[in-house]
């Protein structure tokens, strides 16, 4: 065989041997989808475009939306199903919030939402959970969710786990306009192995620096030293209780009872270095903030609901303070693990059966 | 470093292939053998690698001693002094908040008051500050302490000739791909494709390396991590559970432990081929055994032949009365059982086995006239008893697992049980009746049908892995 024969030969074998990788690996991405989270084998998947809907009023959950472990029911809340008008006798509970409530990395049926749905059905206790959190909601955004879909389900108290690290974001947040026909558009063919490798490249810890690296550059360039936070920025937590104390008045017309909880964080410090990693990396999403300003940012947030809710007369929980720098009970910074949701459950189970304890009392 | 990760796969592995095999002298491959070795098991903690050098130090000057010094006394200290030195770090790792906790149990048990610490803390640096924690296990402790043991015992003995050179010895202690979950390689058995390093020809073994690697990574990630989906979050919910769904658990572990650790041992003779070392076989399909002793020739070879040469033998084997062997046989399993881990429950194991391998002693030449499909059930069956203890985190769960299994009780089952029972179904055919990796790489010659299989083997492994299944080895832990 001369040379070249066998350089063409090892090619082919090559390019043969590559094709079979990525269709034998996109074979498998579909197959354990399909296998371990129940998608079906030729769907297209896309969280947000599964687990989120567009209409004409405001941003909700998908109803019968799934995304990997991640299950809505009819209504598009995560958890089971449920009827839109309350049973007699049954005491309904709403929970409002960004992904932190929603549940991202506790295993399937950990959340916290779901741990207290079960801790007072195992107890007898005539009550529903309701988990109505959706992911990336910023609280203006809730607002309108609350107004146009979730006041029309209810509740008797409606506990709002507000994300103040949203407040950080260039421009404070604003409430999402809706665009049904763009988003729910069905979702164009892609590979489910690129997705994969995609996902897990971006977990790779030097990329991952390299990255913020990228994004911190981009984002300061051109920019003054003023536009960084080196502290609170006092206007951004101002504007954070006005929106709080907006959603909380909108509940509070609908009837409910609204009862604020303030936002839990890892870190506390003095930091780790493990915290400060974290913390830098963390500026991806909010580069105007030095990485000590994102913690500071997150008790003075708590302060402001606490704030909020004497003003307004209304009940509160304060998670800030027992769990804040538990870096057991997180996942990363703002995210709890199965540990922290059940450390959340316990710390709300109370004040909710004290509440309709009272409600009913009043009446 | 995992390498079922793909910083392993994609930058590591390539890097420390290609530049070994572009150095052409056995100096230079050694010096790129222990430069990888250390950068591998660097990746987990760097301190670490302390402890490794100075172990490696200490065995490479005991054999020095060997070579040097021809006196009974002199040798004796080269053999008892390094070896005390590797247990006592061993033994501080591994054993020293199991013995804490233990005397403290003892202590309340006979009802002394007297509070000792919960555990013992270790300075470490934490950036530039330094801190206090529990004492860390550092991977792979307990394999690399047998490699350094066995070569003193061995050079002691005279099996082996000591080597005079530090980085061929090097090399052999910190050799990346048995480094942290063996398997447990003697110096005898690599000693001669060391000292052939330099000659070593690249694409002879290649093929048989590349089969093995591919082999064991579709054990580890295609079915270990598969099923450990199903027995994780079940083990996690044993109080839970119903008697199908604790049979399912148990089940599903014997299955996922042999596959992780049988996947971690291919894919490590397969790396090692990959670099003209030949790593000797560890798993030859032990579900296949029909009684203990069958068993222990099969599951994690190279432990129980170490456990037979360094204890049961020294111990007296089976050379004097009859209680004596049983004797060292107990004695034997009970210190194999400790080595995987400082808890009660190896320790328990341990004794379940020396049990099993005594009562076959003495009941061998009836039950070996059993049919084999009876023998192979129980001997699977007996095992599987085993991994209750082997698995659970105490003593207390193991026995509520074992009432769950055998007092019908209601409960939770696995999720998704149809697909659990199919990947069981699997992994029973490929453990029980299937062919093993070196079945199939007996006389291996490379074919197209190779390319084709053991590229979507590959290609499979990676989409789960991307997916984000790549657990650690369970072995890892020992």
């Amino acid at each position: 065989m001369t040379k070249r024969t066998d350089a063409v030969k090892k090619l082919v074998t090559g390019i043969l041997a590559l094709a079979i990788i990525l269709l034998a690996g996109e074979f498998a991405a579909r197959l354990d989808d399909w296998a371990f989270q129940r998608v079906p084998y030729l769907a297209q998947v896309d969280r947000e475009h599964d687990l989120m809907l567009h209409d004409s009023r405001c941003v909700r959950g998908r109803p019968r939306g799934f995304f990997k472990k991640y299950r809505l029911n009819d209504f598009g809340f995560r958890g089971p199903e449920i009827t839109r008008e309350k049973q007699n006798g049954v005491k309904r509970v709403v929970l409002l919030g960004a992904s932190e409530t929603f549940g991202l990395y506790e295993s399937e049926g950990h959340e916290f939402a779901e741990i207290l749905r079960q801790e007072l059905s195992k107890s007898g206790e005539p009550v529903e959970i309701i988990n109505a959190a959706v992911a990336g909601m910023t609280l203006p955004s809730l607002q309108a969710y609350w107004e146009h879909w979730v006041s029309g389900f209810g509740a008797d108290l409606v506990l709002i786990y507000p994300s103040p690290q949203f407040y950080l974001d260039n421009a404070p947040p604003a409430a999402v306009t809706p665009h049904p026909d763009v988003f729910n558009r069905p979702i164009p063919v892609r590979s489910r192995l690129l997705g994969r490798f995609t996902d897990a490249v971006k977990q790779v810890e030097w990329i991952k620096r390299l990255r913020v690296l990228y994004v911190l550059r981009h984002e300061q360039s051109g920019k003054d030293a003023s536009w960084i936070f080196h502290e609170v920025p006092a206007d951004r937590v101002d504007r954070f209780r006005q929106d709080l104390s907006a959603l909380a008045q909108a509940v509070a017309r609908s009837g409910s009872t609204p009862v604020l909880v303030t936002h839990a964080f890892k870190s506390l410090a003095p930091y780790t270095e493990e915290d400060l990693k974290q913390l830098d990396a963390f500026r991806i999403f909010f580069p105007r903030a030095l990485p000590e300003v994102i913690p500071a940012f997150d008790a003075a947030a708590a302060e402001a609901t606490i704030r909020v809710a004497r003003a307004g007369k209304w009940s509160w929980v304060d998670a800030s303070r027992p769990l804040s720098g538990r870096r057991d009970l997180f996942a990363d910074l703002t995210h709890f693990n199965d540990a922290g949701s059940q450390e959340m459950a316990k710390l709300l189970i109370g004040p909710i059966r004290t509440l309709l304890s009272e409600q009913t009392g009043k009446r | 470093m995992l390498f079922n990760s793909f910083i392993f796969l994609f930058v590591f592995l390539p890097i420390a292939y290609l530049v070994f095999w572009r150095l052409q002298n056995v100096s230079a491959r050694y010096i790129w053998l222990v430069v990888t070795g250390y950068v591998f098991y660097g990746y987990w903690n760097p301190w670490f690698c302390l402890l490794m050098a100075f172990s490696t130090l200490v065995s490479y000057s005991a054999g020095l001693g060997f070579l040097s010094y021809e006196g009974k006394a002199a040798r004796r200290l080269c053999l008892i002094l390094p070896i005390t030195v590797d247990l006592l770090i061993l033994g501080f790792f591994k054993y020293a908040n199991f013995g804490l906790s233990s005397l403290q149990s003892l202590l309340t048990a006979v009802g002394l008051d007297w509070r000792l610490p919960e555990a013992i803390l270790v300075p470490f640096m934490d950036g530039w500050h330094l801190r206090f924690r529990d004492i860390i296990l550092p991977v792979g402790i307990s394999f690399y302490t047998f490699h350094t043991i066995s070569y003193i015992v061995d050079a002691y003995r005279g099996v082996i000739r000591p080597t005079r050179n530090f980085f061929e010895f090097s090399a052999y202690v910190s050799l990346f791909s048995q480094l942290v979950a063996g398997p447990i390689v003697r110096f005898r058995q690599i000693e001669k494709d060391l000292e052939n390093l330099g000659g070593a020809d690249r694409t002879r073994w290649l093929p048989v390396g590349v089969a093995y690697f591919c082999y064991g990574f579709a054990e580890k990630v295609l079915l270990a991590d598969s099923l450990a989906w199903f027995v994780d979050p079940a083990f996690r919910q044993w109080e839970q559970l119903s008697t199908l769904g604790a049979w399912g658990a148990v089940l599903g572990y014997t299955f996922q432990l042999y596959f992780d650790f049988a996947g971690y041992s291919s894919m490590a003779i397969g790396l090692g081929y990959m670099f003209g070392i030949r790593i000797p076989i560890n798993f030859n399909s032990p579900y296949k055994a029909t009684d203990p002793s069958d068993f222990w020739k099969r599951w994690h070879i190279s432990l129980s032949s170490c456990l037979r040469d360094y204890l049961y033998i020294p111990f007296g084997g089976n050379r004097g009365a009859e209680w004596k062997t049983y004797r060292n046989l107990m004695l034997t399993m009970l210190i194999g059982g400790l080595w995987h881990g400082a808890s009660w429950t190896f320790v328990i194991w341990g004794a379940y086995h020396g049990l099993l391998l005594s009562l076959y002693r003495g009941f061998a030449s009836s039950w070996d006239t059993l049919p084999r499909p009876i023998r192979q059930g129980f001997m699977f069956f007996s095992a599987v008893i085993g991994w209750v203890f082997f698995k659970a985190s105490d003593f207390h769960v193991a026995l509520h697992m074992l009432q769950t299994m055998f007092v019908p009780v209601g409960g939770t089952l696995m999720e998704r049980p149809f697909v659990f029972v199919v990947l069981l179904a699997i992994a029973a055919y490929w453990g029980m009746v299937g062919r093993n990796p070196h079945d199939l790489t007996e006389n291996f010659t490379w074919k197209t049908r190779h390319t084709v299989l053991f590229a979507a083997i590959f290609g499979a492994s990676l989409a789960l892995i991307a997916g984000g299944r790549n657990s650690p080895f369970l072995y890892f832990q020992f």
